[in-house]
């Protein structure tokens, strides 16, 4: 187990953005983490990440409450641009360099080149599909334990979407644990080995996507017009 | 730290850019008056130097607060929040580099007045009298021991404004963490930072109403204790901000 | 590839490798993609890949050589058994179907004559 979450609750104004939420995550699998906007799965993910502090409960990251260290090993990607205004394509991975151990300079630099994506180019000044296609980058060449990734498909085309699903097989081995929040249900379908279901905050099923489909011959998108 | 340091002082050099620009423009046009005689106009160019450097040292010191805040409001804050860093790294690095930037800001001014009257005297009575000048500055300041009444001086101010930048830090913070939930955190936050400056100054006062304070500290015109005063007040300011973000702050 | 999403993965790409043996798209003998290419190519996990394998393996589908990859079987017998059980699979499947519909038999057979005739 590499991540334990306990009773985890967050508040904003009055509304409950995560209500007592457990889960738990084993190392070197794919998970993903399905619910409406709004629905809490960015707190989460953001809880995990260290950026947002619960209110109650606790975050276990190879069972010791989750500390700032953890972060060298925790990659979050959100849905939103979050690099700097100044930054190029280059100040991104140098950034990314300085402060990150697990960052392979290199294979961002491929990534990028695979991208169509040039060093010289702006951050700020990319459209959203540039600009996830820069996230996804930056992310996944952080060779992290723990990768975490919020929307990765969405605002980019269908090549890129396909391209980006090749690059997270291909990076998921038994090593690295992968949390993927999506609304492409379609997409992640064949490759995700267990989905968490959340309604207002709340963790309302856990399903093991082949388990299922032998059990009772439903897919995931069967199960999430079921419950959602 | 250094590397936090480096991506904080990047964040604030738009400013330094427009501060050297617009000095070398100020020095250029004041040369220019020294050159043609125009005596108003070189005075005119000097006082609105010596007047927008201080608006520009006031400023840095609110820029850097403002640029904390923008590192707490919006997604630009995942950059920063989620290095593996602790807390007190983070936040130190952007009170270092905020005075840094105060020094930088504080040094370049400082050279543009040495050489505006190097340039005045030059212009009036030639390379002799500057070199004069010179040495007699040199003389006081090093043989008769002002350099420490000037040194005291100038820590105190950057001290005091360092207090002051602190306190900007510990509203923000407060902004974001305990003061979150209500709607007019920016207003607490700004009615906050004046409450805290008064706190400060009137505990000033009452450390400056005790005699032995106010007799022991006396070096020259300075008083040491105040310097020890801001500073205590600051690690205190600092302490808080730290803690505050370290059990509170989500981004 | 298509997927019927309410079977499991690993047997429907399982299927398909089988389907390729016989078509002689993967030869006796052939070194198979790494669970890393194979997750890329069917879109699957790397443990669905891994398990993939481990199934094939116990099944005498294909063999893994220590720290150098699986390859496929070379016994050929093994080729005519799979060439053999999936038509008979296909077999099954169509005339569950065809009884289904309520075909008999023989209904069955003249059916698929009258089909051939038409193709021509």
């Amino acid at each position: 187990m590499i991540l334990e979450c306990r009773n985890l609750t967050k508040t904003y104004r009055g509304k409950k953005a995560v209500a007592d939420l457990s889960l738990s995550l084993e190392n070197g699998k794919i998970y993903g983490l399905l619910g409406e906007n709004g629905s809490g799965k960015t707190t989460l993910m953001k809880m995990i990440a260290g950026l947002v502090k619960p209110a109650e409960g606790e975050i276990l990251y190879h069972g010791h409450p989750l500390e700032y260290r953890d972060k060298a090993h925790i990659a979050y990607m959100s849905t939103e641009p979050f690099y700097y205004d100044y930054m190029k394509v280059s100040d991104v991975g140098r950034y990314y360099e300085d402060f990150f151990e697990d960052f392979d300079r290199k294979y961002f630099q491929d990534l990028i080149g695979k991208f169509g994506l040039e060093e010289g180019m702006k951050a700020k000044d990319m459209s959203t599909g540039m600009s996830a296609k820069l996230k996804i980058a930056a992310t996944l060449a952080r060779k992290s334990e723990l990768c975490m990734l919020d929307e990765p498909l969405n605002g980019v085309d269908y090549k890129a979407r396909e391209e980006i699903i090749a690059l997270i097989l291909e990076e998921a081995d038994d090593k690295r644990t992968f949390l993927l929040s999506t609304h492409l249900i379609d997409e992640i379908e064949s490759f995700v080995e267990k989905a968490f279901f959340i309604k207002s905050g709340e963790l309302i099923k856990g399903m093991d996507l082949e388990a299922e489909r032998m059990a009772s011959g439903r897919s995931l998108t069967d199960v999430y017009m079921d419950i959602m | 730290m250094g590397k936090l340091i480096k991506y904080e002082w990047r964040k604030q050099r738009t400013t330094r850019v427009v501060i050297l620009i617009s000095l070398l423009v100020g020095l250029l046009a004041f040369l220019w008056g020294m050159l043609f005689k125009n005596d108003v106009f070189a005075a005119m160019v000097l006082l609105v130097m010596f007047s927008v450097s201080l608006l520009v040292l006031l400023y840095t010191g609110i820029e850097s607060i403002l640029i904390f805040n923008r590192d707490l409001r919006t997604k630009q804050s995942y950059m920063l929040w989620m290095v593996p860093r602790s807390v007190w790294e983070i936040v130190g690095a952007k009170f270092i580099s905020a005075i840094l930037q105060m020094l930088f800001s504080f040094a370049v001014f400082f050279a543009a007045g040495c050489l505006c009257g190097g340039a005045l005297l030059y212009y009036s009575d030639g390379m002799k009298s500057v070199i004069e000048m010179a040495q007699i500055i040199v003389k006081n300041f090093f043989e008769e021991g002002n350099l420490i009444d000037i040194l005291w001086f100038v820590a105190t101010f950057v001290i005091a404004w360092i207090e002051v930048i602190m306190i900007g830090f510990l509203a923000v913070i407060l902004s974001r963490t305990v003061l979150l939930h209500s709607k007019f955190a920016g207003l607490f936050s700004l009615i906050l930072f004046f409450v805290i400056n008064w706190i400060v100054e009137r505990g000033y006062s009452l450390i400056h109403a005790i005699p032995l304070f106010k007799d022991a500290g006396n070096l020259g015109i300075w008083n040491i204790w105040d310097c020890v005063y801001y500073l205590l007040i600051s690690a205190i300011l600092f302490l808080a901000t730290g803690w505050l973000a370290d059990r509170k702050l989500s981004v | 590839m298509e997927y019927n999403t309410g079977m499991p993965i690993y047997l429907q790409v399982i299927h398909e490798l089988k389907k390729k043996m016989v078509k002689g798209e993967l030869k006796p003998g052939e070194k198979m993609p790494s669970n890393r290419d194979l997750a890329v190519l069917y879109k699957v996990n790397q443990n669905t890949a891994a398990r993939i394998y481990r199934e094939m393996e116990t099944r005498g589908y294909c063999f893994t050589k220590r720290g150098i990859g699986t390859f496929v079987s070379e016994e050929e017998e093994m080729f005519e058994d799979l060439k053999k059980e999936m038509a008979g699979e296909l077999l099954r499947n169509f005339i569950h179907e065809m009884e289904d519909l309520g075909y008999e038999k023989d209904d069955i057979i003249s059916q698929i004559e009258d089909y051939k005739e038409e193709q021509k």
